[in-house]
């Protein structure tokens, strides 16, 4: 029987260290990564940052590109390590209060607040499933010619039946592949042959047009960047893979190679983008012109790679969606939730999941242009980020909460200057929209 | 149900653990036997009581496979034990597929973890301390129960043991006429810990504390030992003469 006999007699304590040794220097110790353990660390955070680009970011990347050439191309540098700190404030949280983000904030700052935090998260990823779906079923139009409202329900199925009866992790893993194909954005890039000391300079130096687009455009490429449904899985990944203080360090690296990879990729999108698309006065308008930034490297076949890359970003990305928000309202309520329990054994969390895949169809077959669907979700990601991340350094800067584990100045730093970031140009967003109208 | 009175103090040894205690061993033993019996039944949408969902179990003919990965030879050892009884009944063989995979390349002994969990009685309370108890991964290394109506001393304790800012979270849920149990456990089994009183003794609040050295905790335990040894003096000290004065009754009555 797999059960403990009656307790053994306890034993006298005796420790030969000094007392009152922080718990951070011995967590330290004992996680140490060798430069040989880099790489096995690094490689799978490497292969999870690709699946970061969903069709959304993709789209976004690509508006950006187009309507503004390289003059973002800053805010990608900047928003790299604003990102990198902002999801490892996430995994922390998770390692060391072993409960999710919406369950923190719910404990430590009252259920009223991680209810407008929640209720914030749920309304983003619910648009950005719709926003998903309708791209995903116009890059199907694009390849077979069929309308693509005909595809939306299928695909919505199909997802939904993955993710609540069958193992969802197994077949992520599969679909990894798939996603790299955005990785041929970087040759495309290089093949289009864009003006690269202009592109340098713009990703170094801030070039600030002040009107609707450019702050649209900062907006959804820092909305679809440092992105609020991110905070809410990466917390919970840290609970499934119970991952404790003791695998911070590693869980850090694994974060810093993913994200910088995600943006590497984003920062190349953009640049084929301006290098294809901007340069010709092309808008992004459909899918087939999205793709066209392919073409410097495969031609007239950029329509079926970029559909590979979009399916793929969006099978994964959905069920990876639908599973936050269900995490979320699962933590407001304390239900039981995990994607590793059957569906009778955690049915208010599947419940949840399955209504948001609902939802998100009612919203993709609503008619909504699937390009501004995509890139005004990332808008709306924009706009709710930094209540989320001024929540996130709260509770990560409170002692009682993290204990030795709290963040250091370099952290909370940065946070901070996200926070900061995101803010102004929500406030310049809203200005330039209500002045001139939008464009 | 457990008739003594609710706890009120630090984890009794043996001679008091008694009731809650042996029910909730017997307890996790049944529905670790319930859970082999919906196994043969077809119905493994529940995990396993103490393997959770990483272990994995499903009817092939009269063969009972068994697959997924336990942490230690131990547990495989165990969960063979466990479908012994399986055998004739409808299962002629097992196959064991299991895969013994540690659980994290975490070390254990370096930090500790508290965990306060509210509930609305005592015996709830008392109960999730002897589920706890005889969960094989889980080894708790100080359990306390506070009830809400219960006196000074087990409050002292209870903000012995309990950073301030902690005490306030649990003195609000004993003036809210519920019960708390306070326990630590190696970092390591924390989220084993989280999930096993979130979800099979279904705490109203779990709250998890930082981690802290282990050193730290054990010199508070000896302080709280000393406490609870003293208390058990005078408690035996009590129940001999309640014991004598018993027994001289009962002869008393044999006499007549």
């Amino acid at each position: 029987m797999s059960i403990k006999p009656p307790p053994r007699a306890e034993e006298t304590p005796d420790s030969s260290d000094p007392p009152g040794t922080g718990a951070q220097a011995r967590v330290e110790r004992a996680q140490r990564v060798s430069p040989r353990d880099i790489l096995k660390v690094v490689g799978p955070g490497i292969i999870t940052g690709g699946a970061d680009n969903d069709p959304a970011g993709v789209t976004t990347y690509s508006v950006v590109g187009a309507q503004n050439g390289y003059s973002q191309n800053w805010l990608l540098l900047i928003s790299v390590p604003l990102l990198i700190v902002i999801q490892q404030m996430c995994a922390r949280v998770g390692s060391v209060t072993k409960t999710d983000l919406a369950s923190a904030i719910r404990i430590h700052y009252g259920r009223k607040i991680a209810a407008a935090a929640v209720l914030l998260v749920v309304i983003a990823n619910i648009a950005t499933i719709g926003a998903d779906l309708v791209m995903m079923a116009s890059v199907l139009e694009l390849i077979t010619g069929a309308k693509y409202i005909y595809f939306i329900v299928p695909l919505a199925a199909l997802m939904a039946y993955v993710t609540i009866f069958l193992d969802y992790k197994t077949f992520s893993r599969y679909l990894l592949w798939l996603v790299a194909v955005f990785a041929a954005y970087i040759v495309a890039a290089v093949l289009a042959h864009p003006d690269w000391p202009q592109v340098l300079q713009q990703t170094v130096l801030p070039h600030i047009h002040p009107n609707a687009t450019y702050f649209l455009g900062a907006v959804g490429l820092l909305g679809t960047t440092i992105t609020p449904y991110l905070f809410f899985w990466q917390t919970s990944g840290e609970i499934e893979e119970r991952r404790g203080v003791q695998g911070i360090t590693r869980s850090n690296l694994d974060i810093a190679a993913g994200m910088i990879w995600s943006n590497v990729t984003a920062f190349f999108i953009v640049v084929v983008c301006g290098a294809v698309l901007y340069t010709h006065g092309t808008q992004i308008q459909t899918a087939a012109d999205a793709a066209r930034a392919l073409e410097p490297l495969v031609g007239s076949s950029a329509k079926y790679l970029f559909s590979v890359g979009i399916l793929g970003a969006g099978l994964l990305a959905i069920p990876v969606l639908a599973a936050s928000t269900a995490y979320c309202v699962g933590g407001l309520f304390g239900w039981r939730r995990s994607l590793t329990r059957h569906v009778n054994n955690a049915p208010e969390f599947y419940l949840v999941l399955g209504v948001a895949i609902l939802v998100g169809v009612q919203l993709a077959i609503s008619g909504v242009d699937p390009i501004k669907a995509l890139f005004y979700s990332q808008v709306l990601d924009g706009l709710i980020a930094p209540v989320l991340v001024v929540l996130l350094l709260l509770l990560t800067s409170s002692r009682t909460v993290m204990g030795d584990f709290v963040n250091g100045a370099w952290t909370r730093n940065l946070g901070w200057a996200a926070v900061g970031v995101l803010v102004v140009a929500d406030l310049a967003m809203v200005y330039s929209v209500a002045t001139s109208g939008l464009p | 149900m457990n008739s003594d009175p609710p706890h009120t103090g630090p984890h009794q040894p043996a001679g008091r653990e008694a009731v809650g205690e042996q029910e909730s061993f017997e307890i996790l033993r049944d529905r670790v036997r319930a859970w082999w019996t919906q196994v043969l039944a077809g119905q493994v949408d529940q995990a396993h009581p103490v393997q959770g969902s990483n272990l994995k179990a499903r009817i092939d003919g009269s063969t009972l496979v068994i697959s997924g990965t336990v942490p230690s030879e131990a547990d495989r050892r165990e969960i063979e034990s466990e479908v012994e009884h399986l055998r004739g009944n409808g299962v002629d063989n097992v196959r064991d597929e299991l895969q013994i995979e540690p659980r994290g390349d975490e070390e254990p002994g370096l930090l500790v973890q508290t965990l306060i969990g509210a509930f609305d009685t005592a015996e709830q309370a008392g109960f999730a301390e002897g589920y706890l108890q005889g969960h094989a991964h889980v080894d708790p290394q100080r359990m306390l129960v506070v009830a809400a109506d219960a006196g000074d001393e087990a409050r002292v304790a209870l903000r012995s043991v309990l950073p301030e800012a902690y005490q306030e979270k649990a003195e609000q849920a004993l003036a809210a006429g519920r019960s708390v149990l306070v326990v630590t456990v190696d970092e390591t089994e924390a989220f084993q810990a989280r999930e096993l009183l979130d979800e099979e003794t279904r705490s109203l609040e779990t709250i998890v504390l930082p981690p802290e050295p282990a050193e730290r905790s054990q010199m508070i335990r000896a302080g709280l030992r000393r406490g609870a040894s003293a208390r058990r003096s005078q408690g035996m000290e009590r129940a001999d003469s309640a014991k004598a004065e018993a027994v001289g009754m009962e002869d008393r009555q044999h006499e007549h």
